[in-house]
C-alpha cells in the first residue's frame, strides 16, 4: 500500500489529499498532516473525493450526437471531428468565429496548452470563469499593486491583530482560512465580519456588520473618512510607497461615517470601531470574496478595499494584507497562464507589442492575434448574434455558472459546433455536438496554483480508464490542426511556462515535486525560494509604488421595485461545489443539500403568509425558479438568498457587467417570491 | 491511556467535513453528528457508562479508558440507545454504533479521522488536564484582551 | 421443532428477538403510535438465539404445540419533538437499570436520541 499526495480537485485553498493506493485502485484517504498549510486537514468535499473518482456517472468515451441521441465513437473518430469543424468553421468564418473556454479545474499546463492552441489559431477569444467571480482582483489589484493577487500566505493570518472579512464566507467555502483566523482571535486578534447574511463565518466575528447588498464601498469610505479624520492613517507609508494620495483625500472630504452609516444601514458606532480597530491594530488583514467582486461595481470595490489597506500601510509585513480568496482549485493558475481574453501568459497585455512578439517567437510565429478577445459573457452573446459559430469548453458549465443563464442555453442552441469536454455529463455537455471525456485529477500529473500564488505538483494516482486527460486531448487535436508536432508531457509543458512567464521561472518540475510545500510565485529563478509575502519593499509596479485609487458608491444596477420587491443574492454552502456538477452527484455531500431552498427573514415570511418548507417560485425580471421555503434569521428582512448550486438560479440574475472586469453583478438583483408550484 | 476526543465547540464551523470522514472510514456510517449552532456529539466514553450498565449480551465494556462496542456480541435491542444521556448510539440495520475512536487507525499508530481532518481544529485527541490547561490559557488571554462580541 | 411462548409481563418490547431471528419469523412494526411483536407459534429451526438475547428472559421453549402472540406496547413520545422513540416499558426498564449512575430523574429521559443530542449541543454552548 503506497499513499500518493494530490492535491484536491475543489476549491482553491490548495489542501493535500493523500490517496491510498492498493493494486492500482485507491482504497482510502490519508491526512498529510505535515503540510503547513493545513496539517492534513480537510472539508467534507475533500474528504469525499473518492466517491468522485470512481463514480459510476462519469463519462467514459466520446460521443457524438445524432437525430435520435447520443452515439459513441472511438477517440481517433473524436478528435478528427475536433479538429476537421474548427479548421472548417474558421476557414469560413474567420478565427475570431471561434471561442475558448478553458477550465480553472485543469492542471497549468493544461491551460497554458489550451490558450496557446487558441492563440496559435488565430484568436484571442479564450478566457475562463474568474471573469465570473475575480477578475475585479485581477484587474484592480494590479491597477493599484501591480499584481492581482493575494498578498500573504493563509497561515499567515496567525500573525494578524486585526482581520477585516468582506463579502466572504470562508467558513463554507475556503474552510481552512477558518483555522487561522480562529487561531489569530485566540492570540487576541479582532475579527469583523461584514455581510448582508449572517453567515457560519459571521459567527466567528467579535464584530458583525450586517450591511445592505451593493454597499461595499460606502462602508469602506466610511471608515476611511473616520482614519483620515482621526490622523489614524499611516503617513510615513503613504509617503514613501503610495502614489495618488492627495486625490483620495480630497474625495473622502465630503464623506462621513454618517452618510456610510445611512447607505449601508449599519449603526455609526460599529464603523467607528472597524475603522479604529483595523487602523491601530499593528498588522491588519483585509479578506475578501464575492461579496466584493460580484458586483457591476466590483472593481471598484477592490479597489476601495486596497485604498483601506495602503491608507493604514498594513501591506508586505506578516500579519498583514490583502486575501483575495480564489475559488477554484486552479483559477490562480488558469489567470497565470494566460488563459484570459485581454492577457497572455504571465498578465502580459496583448496590446503590448514588444513582448507579444517575444512569446510569438517562443511558439515559432512572427506574432500573436493582435485585438483583445471577448470575455466568458461576451462570447455567448457573441454567440447569440450569431459572431461566434463554434466553441470548445473544457470543464466548465455556463448553463449552470452563468448570469442569465436563459441566454447562453439560447446561444449555445445558435452554434455550428460545440465541443464540451468533462466528467460528467452536465447541463452544458447536454447541448454539445462532440462529447469528451475526461480524466480526473487523481489519473493525470500536473501543477495547481492555489490562491496563495502557491505552485504545487499534483502526482497521478491511478490509471484513467477510457479516458484521457484535458492535456492529451488539446495536444492530440493541436497536433492534427497542425500546430504543433508532438503531444507534449505535462513536464515538458512546465519548463515552456518556464520561459514564457518570468514569475514562473523557477518553478521547474524537479524542484515542485521535491517540495511538499510548493513554492510561492514570483520564484523568478531556479535558486529563488519563492515569495510569500509580497511588496515588503517594493510593488509590483514599474515605478515600485502602489496607486491610490478614489471610488464613489454607486447604487446597485437593479434595485426593488413595485413588481419586485425584494432583493435576491446568491452564494455558496459548504456541501455543495459551484453548479454541483460534481457535488450533486455525490451521495456523501448532496445528502446534506439535495434540493434548493429559498432563505427569507421571519419578518418578511409572515407578511407573505409563508411557512417552512413549502415550494415557492422565486422570480426575477429575468427568469423563474421553484425552491423550498427556509425561514431564518440569517437574511436581512428585504433579502432573498438562494444557494447557485442548483440549475435554474442563474436564470434569475443579472448579466449587467463591471466596466473594467467584466464581471457580472452576480450579487444584487430584484425578485419576488410567489406561493405555489410544485 | 486517558486520551480522548475533546471538542472546542467555539471552533466548530459546521462544516461536516468530521461526519462525511466518519463515515468513509466506517462503512458509511456515522458516528458523530453536528448539531445546530455548531456542536459534534459523539460518544464520551463515560466512566460511568450507562450503556454499558443496560447492555445484556455484554457487547458494551468499559476497558481502559473507553468503552468499547463488541459488535459480534450486539443483538440490536436499542437499550444502550435509551440509556445514552448524549444520543450517540445509532442503530442501523442489526446492531448498534457509536465512535470506537478510530480503533481500526489507532492499531496503525494514526489519530482518528475527525481530529485529522476537522478543518477549523475544534476536534482534539488529548487527556483531559492538557486540554483543559489550554482551554483557561485562551480565556484568559480573551478576557484580558476585554473581547466581547457585538452585532448579533 | 419446539413451541414460543412468550411471558407479556416480562417482555418490554426491545427489538432484540426481532433483530437476531434470522429466518425473520418474529416481526417488529411501530405504527406511530403502539408497537407490535409477533411471534410464530413454533420454530422449526435448530437454534435458541432469540431466547439467549433476551434482556428480560420472557422467552421459553415449550414442547406443546404453541400459539401465535401478537404483543402490543404503548409508546413513549418525545418531550422536544413528539416522535415516539420507545416503547414505555423498555424506557423504564432502561431507566430503572442505570438509576444508580445518573439518578431518578436525568432531565434528558423523556428525549430521544436525536433531542438528547440537540440538548447536549445546546448545553455545551452555554458553557462557553
Amino acid at each position: 500500500m503506497e499513499v500518493i499526495p494530490t492535491i484536491c480537485p475543489y476549491c482553491g485553498a490548495g489542501c493535500p489529499v493523500g490517496l491510498k493506493i492498493v493494486n492500482g485502485k485507491a482504497v482510502g484517504i490519508e491526512y498529510l498532516s505535515e503540510h503547513l498549510l493545513t496539517h492534513g486537514s480537510l472539508c467534507p468535499k475533500g474528504n469525499a473525493v473518492l466517491e468522485l473518482l470512481y463514480h459510476p456517472n462519469r463519462l467514459r468515451t466520446p460521443m457524438v450526437r445524432e437525430k435520435n441521441g447520443w452515439k459513441e465513437i472511438s477517440w481517433d473518430k473524436a478528435l478528427d471531428i475536433a479538429s476537421e469543424r474548427l479548421l472548417e468553421i474558421r476557414e469560413k468564418y474567420g478565427a475570431d468565429a471561434l471561442g475558448f473556454l478553458s477550465s480553472a479545474k485543469a492542471t497549468n499546463e493544461e491551460n497554458y496548452l489550451f490558450q496557446k492552441m487558441a492563440r496559435l489559431l488565430g484568436t484571442n477569444n479564450v478566457d475562463h470563469c474568474a471573469r465570473l467571480c475575480h477578475a475585479p482582483s485581477v484587474v484592480g489589484l494590479r491597477k493599484a499593486l501591480g499584481s492581482g493577487t493575494m498578498t500573504n500566505p493563509i497561515p499567515d493570518l496567525v500573525n494578524s491583530r486585526c482581520i477585516f472579512i468582506l463579502g466572504s464566507n470562508f467558513a463554507e467555502n475556503h474552510p481552512i482560512v477558518s483555522r487561522w483566523v480562529l487561531e489569530a482571535r485566540e492570540h487576541g486578534a479582532y475579527i469583523i465580519v461584514a455581510d448582508p447574511r449572517y453567515t457560519p463565518t459571521a459567527q466567528l466575528a467579535n464584530l458583525y456588520l450586517p450591511l445592505r447588498p451593493g454597499t461595499n464601498i460606502a462602508l469602506l469610505n466610511g471608515m476611511m473618512a473616520v482614519i483620515l479624520r482621526e490622523g489614524l492613517a499611516n503617513y510615513q507609508f503613504i509617503a514613501q510607497r503610495t502614489k495618488g494620495f492627495e486625490a483620495l483625500k480630497s474625495s473622502l472630504e465630503n464623506f462621513s461615517v454618517e452618510k456610510a452609516a445611512e447607505i449601508t444601514g449599519l449603526n455609526p458606532a460599529d464603523i467607528l470601531l472597524a475603522a479604529r480597530t483595523y487602523a491601530r491594530s499593528e498588522a491588519s488583514a483585509i479578506v475578501y470574496c464575492m461579496g466584493i467582486t460580484q458586483h457591476a461595481t466590483g472593481t471598484d470595490n477592490v479597489l476601495a478595499c486596497a485604498n483601506l489597506a495602503l491608507m493604514c500601510g498594513h501591506l508586505g509585513r506578516p500579519g498583514t494584507g490583502l486575501f483575495p480568496l480564489r475559488g477554484q482549485n486552479n483559477v490562480q493558475g488558469a489567470s497565470d497562464m494566460g488563459a484570459l481574453a485581454d492577457v497572455l501568459p504571465g498578465y502580459v497585455s496583448i496590446e503590448d507589442e514588444e513582448r507579444r512578439r517575444v512569446l510569438a517567437r517562443l511558439w515559432g510565429r512572427e506574432d500573436l492575434p493582435q485585438r483583445p478577445g471577448l470575455t466568458v459573457v461576451e462570447m455567448m452573446e457573441a454567440a447569440l448574434e450569431g459572431q461566434i459559430k463554434a466553441m470548445f469548453i473544457m470543464g466548465e458549465n455556463p448553463v449552470v455558472s452563468d448570469p442569465c443563464a436563459g441566454d447562453t442555453v439560447k446561444a449555445l442552441e445558435k452554434l455550428e459546433f460545440l465541443v464540451v469536454q468533462d466528467l460528467f455529463m452536465t447541463e452544458t455537455a447536454q447541448m454539445a455536438d462532440l462529447v469528451l471525456p475526461v480524466a480526473c485529477w487523481a489519473e493525470k500529473s500536473g501543477s495547481y496554483t492555489s490562491t496563495e500564488r502557491r505552485v504545487q505538483w499534483s502526482e497521478k494516482a491511478v490509471e484513467p480508464e477510457g479516458v484521457l486527460s484535458d492535456l492529451e486531448i488539446i495536444g492530440l487535436v493541436g497536433k492534427k490542426i497542425g500546430l504543433w508536432d508532438n503531444v507534449p508531457s505535462p513536464e515538458e509543458v512546465l519548463r515552456e511556462i518556464n520561459v514564457a512567464i518570468p514569475a514562473y521561472g523557477g518553478i521547474t518540475p524537479e524542484r515542485l515535486k521535491a517540495t511538499a510545500e510548493g513554492l510561492f510565485w514570483p520564484c523568478p529563478d531556479p535558486s529563488h525560494p519563492g515569495t510569500p509575502i509580497l511588496y515588503h519593499e517594493n510593488f509590483l509596479t514599474p515605478d515600485g509604488k502602489a496607486s491610490f485609487y478614489p471610488v464613489a458608491h454607486r447604487p446597485p444596477r437593479e434595485e426593488p421595485g413595485p413588481e419586485f420587491p425584494f432583493t435576491l443574492t446568491t452564494g455558496r454552502v459548504i456541501v455543495h461545489y459551484n453548479s454541483g456538477a460534481i457535488s450533486r452527484n455525490i451521495p456523501s455531500l448532496s445528502r446534506y443539500a439535495p434540493e434548493l431552498w429559498v432563505e427569507i427573514n421571519p419578518h418578511d415570511a409572515e407578511k407573505l403568509g409563508l411557512t417552512e418548507g413549502e415550494i415557492v417560485s422565486v422570480s426575477s425580471p429575468r427568469g423563474e425558479v421553484k425552491a423550498r421555503v427556509r425561514v431564518n434569521e440569517r437574511v436581512i428582512p428585504g433579502l432573498i438568498f438562494l444557494p447557485f448550486h442548483f440549475p435554474g438560479v442563474n436564470f434569475l440574475t443579472l448579466k449587467e457587467l463591471d466596466p473594467e472586469a467584466r464581471i457580472p453583478a452576480f450579487k444584487v438583483s430584484a425578485c419576488r417570491l410567489e406561493k405555489g408550484g410544485t | 491511556m486517558g486520551y480522548e476526543i475533546l471538542v472546542r465547540p467555539e471552533r466548530c464551523i459546521s462544516c461536516y467535513a468530521c461526519e462525511v470522514a466518519c463515515a468513509r472510514e466506517h462503512g458509511g456510517i456515522s458516528n458523530v453528528r453536528v448539531y445546530p449552532p455548531g456542536i459534534p456529539i459523539f460518544c464520551r466514553q463515560c466512566q460511568g457508562a450507562t450503556c454499558a450498565e443496560v447492555c445484556y449480551p455484554g457487547a458494551l465494556e468499559r476497558r481502559d479508558g473507553e468503552v468499547l462496542l463488541h459488535a459480534e456480541k450486539c443483538t440490536g435491542c436499542e437499550l444502550c440507545l435509551l440509556a445514552c444521556p448524549f444520543g450517540a448510539i445509532k442503530l442501523e440495520g442489526k446492531r448498534a454504533y457509536k465512535c470506537d475512536l478510530c480503533s481500526h487507525r489507532r492499531e496503525e499508530g494514526l489519530l482518528p479521522a475527525c481530529v485529522l481532518t476537522c478543518p477549523a481544529g475544534a476536534m482534539n485527541f488529548s487527556c483531559v488536564a492538557d486540554f483543559s490547561s489550554r482551554k483557561r490559557k485562551i480565556a484568559g488571554l480573551s478576557w484580558a484582551m476585554g473581547h466581547e462580541r457585538r452585532g448579533k | 421443532m419446539k413451541a414460543i411462548e412468550v411471558n407479556r409481563e416480562k417482555c418490554i418490547g426491545c427489538r432484540a428477538c426481532s433483530t437476531i431471528c434470522s429466518p425473520l419469523l418474529i416481526t417488529l412494526t411501530d405504527d406511530g403510535h403502539r408497537r407490535v411483536i409477533a411471534f410464530p407459534p413454533s420454530c422449526e429451526e435448530d437454534c435458541d438465539r432469540c431466547l439467549r438475547a433476551c434482556p428480560t428472559r420472557a422467552i421459553a421453549f415449550g414442547e406443546k404445540p404453541g400459539v401465535s402472540a401478537i404483543l402490543e406496547f404503548e409508546l413513549a413520545f418525545c418531550d422536544r419533538c413528539g416522535k415516539p422513540f420507545a416503547t414505555k416499558e423498555e424506557l423504564a426498564y432502561v431507566l430503572s437499570r442505570i438509576s444508580s449512575i445518573v439518578g431518578e430523574e436525568p432531565e434528558w429521559k423523556n428525549l430521544c436520541p436525536e433531542c438528547r443530542g440537540k440538548e447536549s449541543a445546546l448545553g455545551l454552548l452555554k458553557l462557553l
